[in-house]
């Protein structure tokens, strides 16, 4: 198997922050599977904290997204928590679905992007996006070790993120 | 899932190739990292398949550059399937990827999709997804992949074929 299961973090009392610090370094990709929903309305699914870095972090983003009605494009630089999607919310008894990757999160020669799809739809309303963040104010010559999420209006209880780890060692090779 | 091949590529090249791919598997996924020597932020890249560069692909794309949405299409001999960053881009900044090719044994004609982003430090730059069909009924025995504009892709980018099997 090339795709390992790393850990998951499963909200048990509401919280702004879903954290995933010391993260292996023996894996070549980083993929985070998110199932949750805001404590308040919908509410935007942010990334940030990359090394505990913060609010220092000045984050690219770039979002792909539709609300059921129209389409929108949008980017902008230095951003601080950068949003990735909307998660529902949790009045709604759904959970949004986010996929995030992350490529060579351990490479000293590369700022991470950081490649975001999902949403939620809530019958009758709902949210895709298709996101990328470029966390520059980081560094490219810095492996990834921390990764934390938020939701300013709180993660709901039972919101969870599991996080796998992506190998890329070839059972054969000959390409 | 299994990785077949990787290439992580240490000089410039203008094709990536992956060949002899085994027939045991039921789908396969291509996991990428791409930048590019195209004087521009940003620039789609291509598949083709079984060295086969006749008209027989086509694609429809979805994308973003930052402030206006978009969708598009386009039949010729070859499948934009890759978003990679150029030489206008932020350095060191690569494009993300992830490939999906179902059913590629199979005798039907061969669709496959992919979610990719493109990055800058800047505002415009695209997040794109696209669908591609290639209609041919051979199984799939080998992946071309290349950046569009004639460009080379450079050092640091990085491919990763996985089979998948149910």
């Amino acid at each position: 198997m090339t795709m390992h299961w790393i850990g998951s973090v499963t909200a048990s009392s509401a919280t702004t922050n879903i954290n995933f610090d010391s993260i292996p370094q023996t894996f070549t990709h980083l993929q985070f599977r998110v199932s949750a929903s805001s404590n308040s309305s919908a509410d935007t699914f942010t990334i940030y904290g990359f090394n505990g870095t913060g609010g220092t972090s000045n984050s690219s983003v770039h979002t792909l997204y539709g609300n059921g009605t129209s389409a929108f494009a949008s980017g902008a630089t230095g951003q601080y928590n950068p949003g990735l999607t909307q998660i529902p919310a949790n009045s709604t008894s759904i959970n949004g679905l986010v996929i995030v990757d992350i490529l060579d999160y351990t490479s000293v020669n590369k700022y991470k992007t950081i490649r975001s799809i999902g949403g939620y739809d809530a019958n009758g309303s709902g949210y895709v996006a298709l996101t990328s963040v470029n966390a520059f104010g980081f560094g490219s010559s810095t492996a990834l070790s921390n990764v934390w999420f938020y939701c300013a209006s709180n993660f709901a209880v039972g919101s969870r993120i599991d996080l796998y780890g992506i190998t890329s060692n070839p059972i054969a090779r000959g390409a | 899932m299994e990785a077949i091949y990787t290439q992580v590529l240490s000089s410039s090249t203008s094709t990536v190739n992956f060949n002899n791919i085994p027939q045991t598997n039921t789908d396969l996924m291509i996991i990428a990292s791409t930048r590019c020597d195209y004087a521009a932020i940003r620039i789609s890249g291509a598949i083709r398949f079984n060295a086969d560069a006749s008209s027989l692909y086509s694609d429809t794309i979805f994308a973003g550059d930052g402030s206006t949405p978009s969708s598009g299409r386009s039949q010729t001999n070859f499948s934009y399937l890759l978003e990679t960053t150029g030489t206008s881009a932020t350095a060191n900044i690569f494009g993300s990827n992830t490939i999906y090719i179902p059913n590629y044994t199979s005798s039907m004609f061969k669709q496959y999709s992919s979610d990719c982003v493109s990055e800058h430090n800047g505002t415009n730059v695209n997040q794109t997804m696209y669908a591609g069909l290639y209609r041919s009924n051979a199984p799939i025995t080998s992946i071309t992949l290349f950046p569009g504009g004639g460009a080379n892709f450079v050092t640091g980018s990085t491919f990763t074929l996985y089979g998948i099997s149910r």
